[in-house]
């Protein structure tokens, strides 16, 4: 059974140009999933059709094995969470518990047991130290990371995120990076469904689909796509730095498979 | 055109209890033709002392020099500023959510007509903004609101392009473009430094200042903390966790680390690495 199944999904704005040209793929449950593309591929709009923020022109949407439908996209939307880019757009309480809890009020959970869950996901996003705190004393990384805690405390089956962590400074880029790492290690349920520019954040993947001008032109594993270059560079994306750094290697002879950048230091050293 | 920035100080919210000092005290000169950057953490003052060069702020104490333009408190009502904004562009974070005309094309010509550039030709100078971030024609007549996040961002630096200004002031000019828009941008950024502008970038991006410029500035809690070549703020910012090592150079610092006879500041980029890899290798 998949989490999601998309087919032959086509989206335009005005009628003429397809914004989403004919896509299908699945998404299993429990897996991270990166789409990249250059800017204008589609990839915003492909996430606005799954919710059905937009209303899309031809094919189906599949979840948990139902066709999605005018009756069965409530179950969709109260199952999904999403994290947009701009951490100010998406900060709707007075403090952070508050904004933690926004979502639980909506969904009339018990209020005496209220307190004991908003600290237990601003815990798991390292932001237990803050609840009383106001928005403009926190960074965008750390209210991106709010934004996580109110996602996932309406445990959601799957989460999208939208570019999140493109607005942050390298610190607050790294932080989030590591809570949705951790967040995908430790919730096997969770299906995560990132939308990004970030090469080396897709290599945390499991899965990496390319859009190029509406279409799906490439997908599977991060280890192998991102290494095809030709592909990249020919839809406006690049190689992440490992990758690019040992295919400049091998042409003075050094062969490194290496992943990351300490283990590709090893091999250069172990070259000698 | 250069900028001399003199003992400049400024506070926001200047009569609230939480009142921050956002700028202290700083002094530092970019010259004629520079291609400078400025880093430093969210909310060190990179921002706010970019918006002094075209006067959105004026210091509460100090001026900025642009060219003939004095930018202070106590020429803050004055008409001699007319003009200065045609000669510093400054190309925010995130312009994207400025846009506001009906379709690309106006919205492009829309500064350069507030400088008195009438109809036809503030349009063909709109025409060739838009080819030089690489949008084609196919976007002229389009909705600025239909596209996506980073054709937007083009969009509108293309307005600034269009004005034709002397400096230019670029924040975080390649957030949320992919690797060839950013490429491309940067590019054109190096073009118009060869033209003759002064080129300012604002970013986090260790890389852009890595490859790009020759001198940069950082800021620190309102006061600037560092001026000198890329190399030397590698080495004066390593033990930060706020600001990032380009990656190329983690990869030299490991290799020396290991014993390897190589010098860190020496590498700009891949094939500088590759190179003192392959020169290390043939002494081995």
């Amino acid at each position: 059974m998949s989490k999601l199944e998309i087919k032959h999904l086509s989206f335009s704005y005005d009628g003429s140009n397809k914004v989403i040209d004919d896509i299908s793929f699945s998404v299993e449950k429990g897996t991270f999933v990166s789409i990249l593309g250059h800017n204008g591929s589609g990839k915003s709009t492909l996430a606005k059709l799954i919710v059905g923020l937009l209303d899309k022109n031809e094919g189906e949407i599949y979840f948990n094995d139902v066709l999605v439908d005018k009756k069965t996209i409530r179950d969709l939307q109260t199952k999904t969470s999403l994290i947009f880019q701009n951490p100010d757009n998406q900060f709707i309480g007075s403090t952070v518990e508050d904004d933690i809890a926004f979502g639980l009020e909506n969904r009339c959970f018990p209020h005496d047991k209220m307190q004991e869950e908003i600290e237990k996901y601003a815990a798991s996003v390292n932001m237990l130290d803050y609840l009383k705190k106001e928005p403009i004393y926190l960074s965008g990384g750390q209210k991106q990371r709010v934004a996580l805690a109110g996602a996932l405390i309406l445990k959601p089956e799957i989460l999208i995120l939208d570019e999140a962590t493109s607005m942050l400074d390298p610190k607050g880029k790294s932080t989030v990076r590591k809570v949705i790492d951790r967040i995908h290690k430790e919730n096997k349920e969770l299906t995560i469904i990132s939308i990004t520019h970030d090469i080396d954040e897709a290599m945390l993947s499991d899965k990496v689909l390319i859009l190029s001008k509406g279409r799906l032109v490439k997908e599977g594993k991060p280890q192998d796509i991102l290494r095809d270059e030709e592909t990249l560079v020919s839809i406006k994306l690049d190689m992440p730095f490992v990758y690019r750094l040992e295919k400049e290697l091998k042409e003075i002879g050094i062969d490194s498979k290496a992943e990351s950048i300490d283990q590709l230091v090893e091999d250069i050293w172990a070259s000698k | 055109m250069g900028i001399k920035i003199n003992h400049v100080f400024y506070t926001y919210q200047k009569k609230a209890t939480n009142a921050t000092l956002a700028l202290n005290d700083v002094s530092f000169e970019i010259e004629d033709n520079d291609f400078i950057s400025i880093v430093g953490e969210t909310g060190s003052g990179k921002s706010t002392l970019a918006q002094t060069f075209n006067a959105l702020i004026f210091p509460d104490e100090g001026e900025v020099q642009t060219g003939d333009y004095v930018i202070s408190y106590k020429n803050r009502k004055s008409r001699s500023l007319k003009g200065l904004r045609k000669h510093v562009g400054l190309v925010f974070q995130f312009p994207e959510y400025q846009l506001f005309e009906e379709t690309v094309e106006k919205d492009v010509a829309y500064g350069v007509k507030n400088f008195g550039v009438k109809g036809e030709e503030a349009l063909n100078r709109a025409h060739e903004a838009l080819k030089q971030v690489g949008l084609d024609e196919s976007y002229y007549k389009r909705t600025p609101f239909d596209l996506s996040g980073g054709e937007k961002r083009k969009v509108a630096m293309a307005g600034i392009l269009a004005i034709n200004p002397d400096i230019l002031v670029f924040d975080e000019p390649t957030a949320g473009f992919d690797p060839q828009s950013s490429k491309e941008l940067m590019e054109l950024i190096c073009e118009f430094h060869k033209q003759g502008k002064t080129i300012v970038i604002i970013t986090h991006d260790m890389d852009l200042v890595n490859t790009y410029t020759k001198k940069v500035f950082m800021m620190e809690q309102g006061k600037l903390a560092f001026q000198g070549t890329p190399s030397d703020l590698f080495s004066f910012i390593k033990g930060y966790d706020r600001l990032d090592t380009p990656s190329v150079i983690k990869v030299a610092e490991k290799l020396k680390e290991k014993g390897m006879d190589i010098d860190p500041t020496k590498i700009h980029s891949n094939a500088d690495l590759v190179a003192a890899i392959k020169k290390w290798r043939n002494k081995a």
